[in-house]
């Protein structure tokens, strides 16, 4: 029993803390971080009408009412409304120098404060899209991705590569500043890290629980087992982008794809660990989600769940493709991994 | 060149558990399993709701890390298109003029919210006002004896005549100098039988149905059926559950009683039926 207990730890340490590479989750930065930007900036649009104090669709008051029994916060409450067009440029600089992994250490907990502030200040407009950069932003913030692939890897090795004044200088900045330029100056910066694992793992298993609660929640209704469902999406028209009524003629089409869709999502937690139909059922769920897209006219909510699928891609994949796409390119002999 | 690739791969590939003290990651898996706790919260009591509530279950485990799951963003149901794809639900607004011209807007519109997520974020606005839709008046008797469920009923009420507030101020600050009325549409989805044998295309006027701000007597009557005398949980199997289905073609019902101030405003759109909701604002607006 003793045996057993031990050999689980073990696997449970293995799981969560083993040390992984920076490359997947400064990978996942890119897109996630991007979508979360594009959906800030899509606010400057129509800003007044959902974020002044009065007069807008969610007036200030009656959310703070609607929120008084939760925990949660926003720090547009402590914006004074001069002040309110300033407060979001701030953000959507913030957003883009994570974006660009600028500080991420820093940079990074603050896009998750600016993620939930609009999300808290807002709750009404909210749908799967904001709950999915909810995720990332929580989970990026935790995991080293500014390691690679971003401005604070490149600040790095300039300062690496130059004299040795200059690093004394950088880690006097680190001191002053704690843990950007520390980041940046520390030789071991890049190198496989728990935090990496732990944030890897962390989307892995978020992402298992979402298509389980979609497909158990889905099977409380009628029109999922009798497979209409798929229908009932094609014919709506206030989400229709692509017209889709011809699979009115096709009954087995439909109640296949209805059905089709929870077995999937159920499944999904347990398949996805499979190594071998790792890749199947990813693919699946890629060619649901652009569907979805394509069809009822959700690209942003779609991709922003594919994006969570490059968790499952093993950093290997990631050198592979990136010295692949280096040699074809550059058509040059010996490549640095280090982007 | 191999040699290279081969370096950094095998330095950069997964290695066993070490740098990170025994105490750390007992501290770790302490908090992972609370932050799981607290992702699997909320889609519990999401997917135990019935007509009366969450269940007691559910809201007892997730108590623990409620406010950290709300605190984190992380207190949301994931049942996407589910427990049915339903129909939508929309807002139409009638603007007038001082002239007496009126204009009709609808909430969303592809036509005016760009790009996408605009118009995204414009129709979960107008879902959530018809998901907290209460009926106006009294509560009904049964739930009168009942003081909470009445305070409950009055406060339900309250709340989604502040966002139907809420939105007529946001429009009449778009519209100054005009009278500002919505109204709720529900956007069905045609049955397959209706679409091969009346041919009732997706995008057919009747299939718009504009929801009426009173209590539905069905409904009502249903309600006092299955609420038992002392306002208690009412017995298992005899609630009613969640509107899912499509509903079938509504015959638009006489209009709700209203204020003479607002007799001339009529609906502009063919299939928009009955007279628009007028909340108090615009009503005072009008008055003036």
């Amino acid at each position: 029993m003793i045996d057993l207990l031990a050999k689980a730890w073990d696997a449970w340490q293995r799981f969560w803390f083993a040390k992984e590479n920076l490359l997947t989750v400064s990978v996942m930065r890119w897109p996630m971080v991007g979508m979360i930007l594009y959906t800030h900036l899509i606010w400057t649009l129509d800003f007044e009408a959902f974020f002044a104090d009065q007069a807008s669709w969610q007036s200030r008051e009656f959310i703070r009412e609607y929120q008084s029994e939760q925990f949660a916060y926003s720090f547009w409450w402590y914006i004074p409304p001069q002040w309110m067009w300033t407060a979001h440029f701030v953000s959507l600089v913030i957003l883009s120098l994570f974006w660009i992994g600028f500080a991420a250490p820093i940079t990074g907990w603050l896009c998750f404060m600016i993620v939930v502030s609009y999300a808290n200040r807002v709750p009404l407009a909210m749908y799967g899209l904001d709950q999915v950069n909810g995720i990332a932003a929580l989970y990026l913030a935790l995991s080293p991705c500014g390691g690679r692939l971003s401005v604070d890897a490149w600040i790095r090795r300039r300062l690496q590569n130059v004299n040795a004044a200059s690093r004394v200088v950088g880690r006097t900045l680190g001191w002053v500043f704690k843990v950007p330029f520390w980041g940046v100056c520390q030789r071991t910066y890049d190198r496989p890290a728990s935090s990496a694992r732990l944030s890897m793992r962390l989307f892995q298993v978020h992402l298992c629980f979402i298509y389980l609660w979609g497909g158990l929640g889905k099977l409380q209704g009628e029109t999922w087992w009798n497979g209409e469902a798929v229908w009932l999406a094609a014919a709506s028209l206030d989400y229709q982008s692509n017209d889709l009524t011809w699979l009115a003629h096709f009954p087995w089409l439909y109640q296949s794809l209805s059905v089709a869709t929870w077995v999937w999502e159920i499944s999904f937690p347990i398949l996805v660990w499979q190594p071998h139909l790792r890749p199947w059922v990813l693919m699946v769920g890629v060619m649901m989600h652009l569907g979805i897209g394509m069809f009822l006219g959700m690209w942003t909510f779609g991709l922003a769940m594919i994006f969570m699928y490059l968790a499952f891609v093993p950093p290997e994949t990631y050198n592979s493709v990136w010295l692949q796409f280096v040699s074809v390119f550059r058509n040059i002999g010996p490549v640095a991994v280090e982007s | 060149m191999s040699g290279l690739r081969a370096a950094a791969i095998t330095d950069d590939s997964p290695s066993p558990v070490a740098g990170t003290s025994l105490w750390f990651r007992i501290i770790a898996s302490i908090l992972i399993i609370g932050h799981l706790w607290a992702v699997i919260g909320r889609p519990i009591e999401f997917a135990t709701q019935g007509p009366f509530g969450t269940s007691p279950s559910a809201i007892l485990f997730r108590n623990p890390v409620r406010a950290y799951s709300e605190f984190a963003y992380l207190d949301h149901g994931y049942a996407f298109f589910a427990p049915d794809p339903g129909p939508s639900h929309l807002i139409a607004a009638t603007v007038t003029d001082p002239n007496g011209v009126m204009t009709e807007l609808l909430y969303p519109d592809l036509g005016d919210q760009w790009p996408r997520l605009m118009y995204h974020r414009h129709f979960m606005l107008s879902e959530f006002l018809n998901n907290i839709y209460h009926p106006p008046g009294e509560p009904p008797l049964d739930i009168v004896n009942n003081p909470t469920a009445a305070r409950d009923w009055r406060m339900a009420r309250r709340r989604y005549e502040a966002v139907r507030d809420s939105i007529v101020a946001c429009l009449q600050k778009q519209h100054p100098d005009c009278v500002i009325a919505i109204r709720r549409l529900q956007h069905r989805q045609p049955g397959l039988p209706e679409f091969f044998e009346e041919k009732i295309a997706i995008d057919d006027a009747r299939l718009v149905t504009t929801l009426l701000d009173e209590i539905e007597p069905a409904e009502m009557s249903q309600t006092q059926e299955m609420m038992p005398r002392d306002g208690g949980t009412p017995p298992l199997g005899t609630m009613p559950l969640p509107s899912t289905v499509m509903p079938p073609v509504e015959i638009p019902r006489s209009p709700i009683p209203r204020s003479s101030s607002i007799e001339e405003i009529r609906p502009i759109r063919e299939n928009a039926g009955p007279e628009p909701e007028v909340p108090a604002a615009a009503s005072a607006t009008e008055a003036n």
